[in-house]
């Protein structure tokens, strides 16, 4: 549970730290759950071919899950109304695990 | 200070993320947990987001941000997809935005 708890303050951290230097959180929070789309399907195809399970709870219910957010996109969603967000969302982090996770599992060979 | 704040919230929302994830598992191996803290977490972020600078970062950058997960939303969708469970697929995205959406609109219904 500790390794989950320090992933998620850093990715936390991370995601707060680009609402900061992007103009405002709504493209914070974009950039992070793509990063973390991005990260997250590569670790998962890593993890698994590699068998690494040593850093699993740290880097993803921990970074990444802690790095993405559902409540920021539903929030930003409703207030003001703006759908148009939530699809730029969607449609940005299905074409990133779209390019990823088939990239990882063609590049990521398993460990003999 | 603001960093503070965002760990805090973030180092007891993840890892209460991961137990209520691991927990719905015991159960099923459909994605019912994750459904579970975005619902509770965009309640949670409406109900709480109009709040001092401090409390906003607490809460709703650090805690509903870290409790929330975007990237294992996305991967539980285009994994059932990839095996063909299309109904599966379109019930979590259709169901969860649906209704984490109206979660965080009750949240800032019942706090205004």
């Amino acid at each position: 549970m500790i390794w989950v708890a320090i992933g998620s303050v850093v990715g936390s951290l991370v995601r707060y730290s680009l609402g900061v230097l992007l103009p405002s959180n709504k493209p914070g929070n974009l950039a992070a759950n793509i990063i973390g789309v991005a990260l997250a399907s590569f670790f998962l195809v890593l993890m698994e071919r590699r068998g690494i399970t040593k850093y699993r709870l740290l880097l993803l219910p921990g970074f990444c899950a802690g790095l993405t957010t559902f409540s920021g996109v539903t929030y930003q969603a409703l207030k003001p109304i703006d759908f148009g967000y939530l699809f730029e969302t969607l449609i940005f982090s299905f074409i990133t695990i779209a390019i990823v996770l088939p990239l990882s599992r063609k590049y990521v060979k398993v460990r003999s | 200070m603001n960093l503070l704040f965002v760990a805090l919230g973030a180092a007891v929302g993840g890892p209460l993320r991961y137990a209520i994830d691991q927990y719905f598992h015991k159960f099923t191996s459909k994605p019912f947990g994750i459904f579970v803290v975005n619902t509770l977490g965009s309640f949670f972020i409406g109900f709480t987001y109009v709040n001092t600078k401090h409390l906003h970062d607490l809460f709703a950058v650090g805690f509903a941000g870290a409790f929330t997960t975007w990237s294992t939303f996305i991967i539980d969708i285009y994994l059932a997809w990839e095996l063909k469970r299309y109904k599966d697929a379109l019930i979590n995205l259709f169901g969860s935005l649906i209704v984490g959406l109206l979660a965080a609109y009750l949240g800032i219904l019942l706090a205004s």
